[in-house]
């Protein structure tokens, strides 16, 4: 017999409040100490170059576990039971590795005068015309990516507060507008490493509390078996939830990676290429100083504890449906629906303290990410578009256009998430993920060790990615045949992958004048 | 080629290989526990070609 989920109490709505505000005091503290060493728009992008291991590795995993990792997880487990490991990123720590160890580049390109992901290609491959169609492809890829982030904080607020989704909605974009205002956005790598901590110290309690919670690993294992696949708001399919693959019963569920192992195959692969696609991740490394070889294990040893807490929040979602059933995916929780999961057991799991502790990690992994995410898209426009074609532009101008340009990146999301919301988080932002991969793991992360990159391969695989991107199942594929995830995902990153060495290679190479700066011959 | 690094990226391929075959073969906690193990020896894997291969002094 399944349990009911949780009633929210005064005393809940209370914790959940003194969590934000305690969350929003800290990250403003260190925000403000950080503001007052960066003396120019520069140093407040890059700081002073000193960032060690520590805060890198945490500042990475705190870029890395957004609301989907950190909540969306959870809604993943509860819905799509063993099968929903594909997108909870169970090999998540593969491409964290791999990130960690091409990203340390990009500290050359920032010798060279790149302050961000678009500068550091204007550099590598002198063209200021790419930098802008690079700014151009993240804000789109950012603008869905936040569409997510909205839906998991949205959700937490809703579930522990009772207030209705949409005004719920509409406070996560005051709470990230008072995020920016108060200055939580500046002094990033500090305030993200911080929030890195948070996320993985959230993550493992709230996992291990909920393998308590339901009884065991051994009793949600049973339970699991006794259930089946439902999809948000509609009917018991009556497919078991205990494999890795679900057989699609409509031509609408080869939208998930889980279908079958072509699906598996290009989830795997994404993983492997996200965490350096991501151009918010890798930005992460243009303020580290040089690093040892003893201090790159320390990385490591936090990656490995930072990259386990997908994991965690994954098994939340396991528990919750073992023990709630599949009560979560009825039109009572519309539009919600098993992403509620995650609030709901950690009140249930945790009491108030839980739910309130969690609550100031969706906050962080969400509407942090939020602030972050739209100051880079904002940054996009002042920086990479606007001062390319006006260099004269004063700093002082640039820091408040940029400011101005936050308030459409905050707002487009959120009418997006209003009158659109995902039905599952997770494989809504994936479709963003799988375009960041493709495109970015190529055009910035090999472009830092590939000699032979040139502009024009560049150029050609951020074009394909984006109209790949466009033609993802569930938005206009279908009406090419596109149905299957799996398919399109491997068509976007190969694509994109063939696109950028075969145009490369067959188009003029980079003179090798040109190229020393980049490649000296001291490094290998 | 350096010694020891075909060594080093076979076993990281075969982290790689071994996630779905896990996943098909033994299923449920064993097959979602044995991605994270997976995930570790690959990351120490490609640490090990960083640092003692790949170096890079500035």
């Amino acid at each position: 017999m399944a349990e009911a989920p949780p009633e929210i109490t005064s005393a809940l709505v209370l914790g959940v409040v003194a969590a934000i505000t305690v969350f929003l005091a800290i990250s403003v503290s260190l925000g403000f100490l950080m503001r007052k060493k960066a003396k120019n728009f520069e140093e407040w992008l890059i700081g002073h170059r000193d960032i060690g291991p520590a805060v890198t590795g945490f500042a990475l995993i705190a870029s890395y576990l957004s609301g989907w990792a950190m909540y969306g997880n959870a809604g993943l487990g509860y819905t799509f039971g063993w099968a929903g490991s594909w997108l909870i990123g169970t090999t998540s720590l593969m491409g964290i590795a791999i990130c960690l160890i091409m990203g340390y580049r990009m500290r050359r390109y920032v010798r060279l005068g790149a302050r961000t992901v678009p500068e550091m290609l204007k550099v590598r491959f002198e063209s200021r015309g790419l930098q802008a169609l690079a700014g151009l492809a993240m804000i789109i890829l950012l603008i869905v990516y936040s569409v997510g982030q909205y839906k998991a904080m949205a959700t937490v607020l809703t579930i522990t507060t009772a207030t209705q989704f949409h005004w719920s909605l509409i406070m996560t974009a005051v709470l990230v507008l008072v995020y920016v205002a108060i200055g939580g956005y500046t002094g990033t790598q500090w305030v993200s490493c911080f929030q890195g901590i948070l996320l993985t110290v959230v993550g493992w309690t709230l996992g291990i509390a909920s393998l308590i919670w339901a009884g065991g690993p051994a009793k949600i294992e049973e339970l699991l078996k006794t259930q089946t696949f439902m999809p948000p708001g509609g009917s018991s399919t009556g497919i078991p939830l205990d494999s890795y693959l679900i057989q699609p019963s409509t031509i609408k569920d080869m939208a998930y990676p889980w279908v079958d192992w072509v699906g598996v195959t290009a989830s795997i692969l994404m993983f492997l290429l996200m965490a350096t696609g991501f151009p918010h991740n890798i930005a992460r490394f243009l303020g580290t100083r040089k690093i040892s070889k003893r201090e790159y294990w320390t990385m490591l040893l936090i990656a490995v504890v930072g990259g386990l807490t997908p994991l965690w929040i994954g098994v939340v979602g396991f528990a919750g449906r073992a023990v709630f059933g599949e009560v979560l995916l009825t039109d009572r929780y519309e539009p919600m629906y098993g992403d509620a999961v995650g609030a709901l057991v950690s009140i249930s799991a945790g009491g108030v303290p839980l739910a309130a502790l969690f609550t100031a990690g969706v906050f962080a992994a969400s509407v942090a990410t939020l602030a972050g995410m739209a100051l880079i898209m904002a940054t996009n426009i002042t920086r990479d578009l606007i001062h390319n074609l006006k260099p004269t532009l004063p700093p002082k101008s640039l820091l408040w256009l940029t400011r101005l340009m936050l308030i459409p990146f905050i707002t487009i999301p959120l009418w997006w998430a209003l009158t659109a919301t995902p039905p599952v988080l997770s494989v809504f932002m994936a479709g963003s993920a799988v375009a960041q991969a493709g495109i970015f793991f190529f055009v910035v992360g090999v472009s830092m060790y590939w000699r032979r990159a040139t502009k024009w391969g560049a150029v050609s695989s951020i074009i394909y990615g984006l109209t790949l991107t466009v033609l993802h199942p569930n938005a206009y594929g279908q009406y090419v045949g596109l149905y299957h995830w799996g398919f399109w995902a491997l068509l976007l990153i190969l694509g994109s992958a063939a696109a950028y060495f075969l145009i490369s290679l067959l188009t003029k190479p980079i003179s090798k004048e040109k190229l020393e700066k980049f490649f000296p011959k001291t490094a290998s | 080629m350096k010694k020891g690094v075909p060594f080093t990226v076979a076993v990281m391929v075969l982290c790689v290989l071994l996630v779905p075959l896990t996943a098909q073969s033994f299923g449920r906690w064993l097959a979602y526990w044995s991605h994270a193990v997976l995930s570790i020896i690959f990351a120490l894997a490609a640490f090990l070609l960083k640092t003692r291969w790949f170096w890079e002094e500035e």
